[in-house]
């Protein structure tokens, strides 16, 4: 505390420049005062318990000696006496080196513990989860509101003319920033003046403003998105001496303790005149610990208050002004002290509490917001400017005073920093992070490769790749249209939910994680844990089991008559169409195009579901899956985020790669600890890929989401697959762009219908969300090996000129049709008798058989369709190509009938 | 003599099958005189009367000839397959579309097509896969990483291009590369097939099979080393 120690005591004097009687109210602020008091105590009480020792060991020895001489009768007992009293002494002086040894030890010891806590982990450091730094180069596409949501995320101020760093300025569509640079692990952004032309949602020109250096390419910072706080729930941002304003160190010093560069951790001239003006005022009127007790008492002690803990400190105090310059110290003040507490959480140190009290970093602040924070350390909750900013205000105007008086502030008129507003940001900056569900994501990956301890200790600075500006369009746009479907059905509020998960198609980069309706609630994580069934979007699975398997192209003809598997011989599952209805034949695409139950069914028993199951795993589902039949119509449960992963693997062509929501993890010397490389890994054939999205393409044209034809434009051309579960439980949509995968689920918490589809559900915020976004295209790249051909579309047989239906459809060389569709229909009566049928059912091994009797409805049909015989000689190949089912394999049998 | 030996003379032209008239007596030489046509009595030439309407004929006598019959040809079950497969196939080679579906799709909202339809960029690049100069900056500084032995770096400076241009292959190419020196075979394999599946120039895709068959090599991956070479063979 301030000292004057030129003038005589004058407690009022004294007090006037900090030392305001706080007795009681703030109890967070550990009293220095009483400190002092109770250091000048003990060590007066240690003076005088030496002296009284020494002077009673003199005056008994000599009593003793006349006694003996006086009465020869006692001299055996005084004899006696004597030696146990020389024994005494004896053993006194052992005691007292003992003691002195132990106090040596003891010193030691806590020099150890100093030294060890000083240098090594000095604070239990968050972990900052941050997002990822907004790429800017000419080109881009961007729009302007983004970037000033994304400035504004950062914390930039916006201003007419630039000054400093965090600012920016606008006119039109032209936006002038000073970024701040960021230290990234491999290299740095350093901070530049730089100009954005924007036209038409794409940056046009992207300049520097100060250098002539040509600038193609720079980040601005990550936003901050979140942080893993320690157990004792301290927070803090670590700041160097050499990086902050240097009027804080100085005025910190003119407030706090003026002779701190003088002192060798205690002044006992201050603690003397403490004592003294305490005595005085009859109570505790003035402290008298300097900065570097104030550091102990905080970094090393509990605030339990006892002489024992002040002598502790002080030699402690001693101990580190021995090893440590006053840098090194007040740099550690800097960072350790506690100024303000936000929600359940402490804010230490200036960089943290610059942050939270005007979102700024700390050198970007103004004199007087740094004499606000000098004024704070007296007492945070006393002076809290939020709460009682006309204390807040008398307090920052009293440290100006203070450093004008000291000389710390040159050639600045007081008068008019005192005029100034205290400049605080209205609110505190969340306690908990915005994006609860996002940071789940984030904590369940980093799980995998560190301790718990080390996550929210180390101060690990953890990259992610999440786009706010992606996150929030998908949280608002989730929330809105669950909000209008709940209205359209004139259900009870706040019974429809929701979950959508936004990924990069190529890097598999997680970009967003909406958990549900209230998006700041870290409540239950729709997106990672709402494990529900998945209905038909497992079907395009089963379709690329198919088209892999070689035994079918788009074209082929698929009966969609009614189907029934047998599964026990008494349990039989007879699936239906949507529709209900007997489709006859379809060609196999439209199975996918329009969701039909029994094609997809046909076509997974004749598959085998061990190869579908295979199928489903490649694409990325890393679980195991009970082969039931059921599953061909997805009676599997999952959660978004695994739903997300198949269809990551579908939009990137086949290949697999892992999601991921980290891109690197570095510590807080700047060096990269963990890195999550892209990972990519073909999985399936890059053409039966095509394939299948060509056909979900087709879904958004004219299948079961042909809701998208008209509600996104032609260029946001997409693909993807609706998804709706029985009763309409679920409603589910996921598909892709060329830039984005995007999976949505839309159902109730507690499993009962919610009524939508997933085309009237799910869809519609599939279509809001990528309406609301800037992407690419889905345009693939056509594979050498796939041709498109003009087929006849119900037999799927080249096109005759001469009559039928003609599609275009695409195939892989070598599975196209090789014969043409003939115009008279060929007639084969009885082709496949029914005694055929048991040569091939009567295997009994095999799981499933699937038998044709076919009705004469059917075999009308077919033979319409030119495709009769071929049909009939496949079946049989398929039937016989079924493996041989393990003995302990779940039985059941499918018969097609 | 000379009468001798001319009467020899004509004796010996004597054709073989001639009447013996040269036993009768010796006529004197005189010179043979040419016989004289007799007069012959010559029919007049009755007039024909032709019918001028009737066009006049040219008979020709050809040598006759035996024309062989020609016989029915017999078309055996395989050629009638071969006849029926030429069919299909011209069939086939009829129902064959040249299309890419996707390729009227616009590559963003139309107001940025109509912009950029003037720009003469589009002309100078050529159609093979050009990168920004964003990405190229990146490309050059992850290049000197490589050198460096700063894989990491590399590898990041890589994906970072990667998410600004996510089909340029000469990226994945490099990524491929970096992921190699780094001793991360089994990626660098993965992706160079992912470079080549997003190109169709032909140097770069050797470039990848290349790097395919070395870390194949290093890594012991007999099914890499196999599919390299099995491109390398047919494309020598």
């Amino acid at each position: 505390m301030s000292d004057k120690n030129d003038k005589p005591l004058n407690a009022d004097e004294l007090s006037e420049v900090s030392d305001i009687v706080t007795d009681g109210n703030d109890s967070n602020d550990l009293s220095t005062d009483e400190s002092a008091l109770r250091d000048a105590e003990i060590l007066a009480d240690m003076n005088v318990d030496d002296s009284t020792d020494d002077s009673n060991m003199e005056v008994s020895s000599a009593i003793d000696e006349n006694k003996s001489k006086k009465f020869g009768f006692f001299a055996i007992t005084g004899f006696l006496f004597r030696s146990v009293w020389r024994i005494t002494r004896i053993a006194m002086l052992i005691c007292i080196i003992l003691g002195s040894l132990f106090f040596a030890a003891y010193v030691l010891q806590q020099d150890d513990l100093v030294r060890t806590q000083f240098e090594g982990k000095r604070w239990a450091l968050p972990a900052r989860v941050f997002a990822r730094p907004l790429e800017l180069y000419e080109g881009q596409s961007l729009r302007p509101e983004n970037l000033q949501k994304e400035l504004q995320l950062l914390g930039y101020s916006y201003v007419t003319h630039l000054v400093g760093t965090g600012q920016f300025a606008k006119k039109k569509n032209t936006f002038f920033v000073q970024t701040r640079g960021f230290k990234f692990a491999e290299d740095q952004e350093i901070s530049r003046r730089i100009q954005i032309d924007i036209k038409k949602n794409k940056i046009v020109k992207l300049t520097n403003t100060e250098s002539k250096e040509p600038l193609t390419l720079m980040r601005l910072e990550p936003v901050l998105i979140g942080n893993f706080y320690p157990q004792h729930n301290e927070d803090r941002v670590l700041v160097r001496l050499g990086d902050i304003n240097p009027l804080l160190a100085k005025g910190l010093v003119a407030v706090e303790d003026k002779k701190y560069y003088d002192h060798f951790g205690v002044n006992p001239k201050s603690i003397v005149r403490a004592v003294l003006a305490n005595a005085e005022a009859g109570k505790r009127v003035q402290g008298a610990s300097t900065l570097t007790q104030q550091l102990v008492k905080n970094f090393f002690l509990s605030s339990e208050k006892s002489y024992k803990r002040k002598a502790q400190e002080a030699i402690m105090a001693m101990l580190l002004e021995v090893h440590y310059d006053k840098n090194e110290i007040l740099e550690a003040y800097l960072n350790e002290i506690y100024l303000g507490q936000n929600g359940k959480r402490a804010v230490h140190g200036f960089g943290l509490a610059s942050q939270f009290y005007f979102n700024k970093p700390i050198n970007e602040l103004n004199t007087e917001q740094v004499a606000l924070l000098i004024g704070l350390a007296k007492g945070p909750s006393y002076y809290n400017p939020r709460v009682r900013p006309k204390a807040a205000l008398e307090r920052r105007n009293l440290v100006l005073d203070v450093m004008a008086r000291e000389g710390v502030l040159e050639g600045q008129s007081i008068a008019q920093l005192k005029a100034k507003p205290l400049g605080v940001s209205a609110s505190a900056p969340p306690s908990v992070s915005p994006f609860p569900s996002f940071l789940e994501l984030v904590r369940k990956q980093l799980q995998r490769d560190y301790q718990e301890k080390d996550l929210n200790s180390t101060g690990l600075l953890i990259f992610t790749s999440m786009d706010p500006v992606v996150q929030i369009n998908a949280e608002t746009v989730l929330k809105n249209r669950v909000e209008k479907l709940e209205k359209t059905r004139k259900m009870d509020k706040d019974q429809l939910n929701g979950a959508m998960v936004v990924t990069s198609v190529q890097g598999g980069e997680v970009l967003a994680v909406v958990g549900g309706r209230d998006a700041r609630f870290a409540g239950y994580n729709r997106a990672l844990s709402a494990s529900r069934q998945i209905g038909s979007l497992i079907k395009p699975a089963v379709y690329l089991a198919a088209l892999e398997s070689g035994d079918y192209n788009l074209a082929t003809p698929i009966d969609a008559g009614p189907v029934t598997v047998r599964l026990s011989k008494s349990k039989t599952w007879k699936p239906k169409n949507y529709s209900g209805k007997d489709l006859g034949m379809v060609p196999f695409g439209e199975g996918l195009v329009n969701s039909l139950n029994t094609p997809t069914v046909r076509i997974g028993i004749t598959l085998g579901l061990d190869q579908v199951i295979k199928t489903i795993q490649n694409l990325g589902l890393q679980r195991n899956i009970v082969a039931n039949p059921s599953l061909l119509l997805g009676a599997i449960q999952l959660t978004p985020i695994e739903v997300q992963q198949m269809y990551q693997t579908f939009a990137a062509g086949g290949t697999y790669t892992p999601l991921k929501a980290i891109r690197s993890v570095m510590n807080s010397y700047g060096e990269t600890l963990k890195s999550y490389p892209l990972v990519v890994k073909q999985m399936a054939r890059e053409e039966s890929m095509y394939l299948v999205n060509y056909a979900m393409n087709k879904v958004t044209k004219e299948g079961t989401a042909s809701y998208l034809r008209n509600s996104l434009p032609a260029w946001k051309n997409s693909a993807g697959k609706t998804g709706t579960t029985n009763k309409n439980v679920d409603s589910w949509f996921a598909g892709f762009t060329g830039e984005h995968v995007v999976t949505v689920w839309v159902g109730r918490d507690d499993n009962k219908p919610s009524g939508f589809t997933g085309a009237s559900g799910a869809l519609r915020v599939w279509s809001d969300f990528v309406k609301s976004i800037d992407t690419k295209p889905y345009k693939p790249k056509k594979p050498k090996t796939i041709k498109f051909m003009t087929v006849e579309k119900s037999s799927g047989l080249l096109f005759n000129p001469e009559c039928g239906k003609k599609t275009i459809v695409p195939f892989i060389v070598g599975s196209e049709p090789n014969e043409i569709s003939e115009c008279v229909p060929e007639i084969y009566y009885e082709n496949i008798s029914n005694d055929a049928a048991p040569t091939w059912s009567a295997q009994s091994n095999n799981t499933a058989n699937v038998t044709r009797p076919i009705s004469g409805d059917q075999t009308d049909r077919m033979n319409r369709s030119g495709n009769g015989v071929k049909q009939s000689q496949k079946s049989i190949n398929w039937s016989k190509s079924q493996q041989v089912p393990q003995s302990n394999a779940p039985i059941w049998e499918g018969t097609i009938q | 003599m000379i009468a001798l030996t001319g009467c020899s003379a004509v004796d010996s032209y004597r054709a073989p099958n001639q009447t013996t008239a040269r036993s009768l007596p010796q006529i004197p030489e005189i010179k043979r005189q040419q016989a004289l046509r007799k007069p012959v009595y010559v029919a007049p030439k009755k007039a024909v009367v032709r019918a001028p309407v009737k066009p006049r004929t040219v008979v020709r006598s050809y040598p006759k000839t035996i024309i062989p019959k020609k016989k029915v040809p017999v078309i055996s079950e395989q050629q009638k397959l071969e006849n029926k497969k030429r069919l299909v196939q011209q069939a086939k080679k009829n129902a064959t579309v040249d299309i890419d579906p996707y390729s009227t799709i616009p590559e963003n909202s139309a107001n940025n097509t109509v912009v950029q339809k003037p720009s003469t960029i589009t002309k100078v690049a050529p159609a093979t896969s050009s990168s920004s100069p964003a990405v190229k900056s990146l490309m050059v500084s992850a290049r000197a990483d490589v050198a460096l032995g700063k894989n990491r770096s590399a590898i990041s400076k890589l994906e970072r291009g990667l998410r600004i241009e996510p089909q340029n292959a000469q990226l994945w190419h490099m990524l491929a590369k970096a992921h190699y020196s780094n001793s991360a075979y089994l990626h660098a394999i993965s992706i160079a097939k992912k470079s080549n599946s997003n190109t169709n120039n032909s140097e770069l895709i050797n470039e990848n099979w290349k790097l395919i068959k070395l870390a194949g090599e290093r890594s012991g991956n007999a099914s890499a080393i196999k599919e390299a070479l099995d491109y390398i063979k047919l494309n020598p």
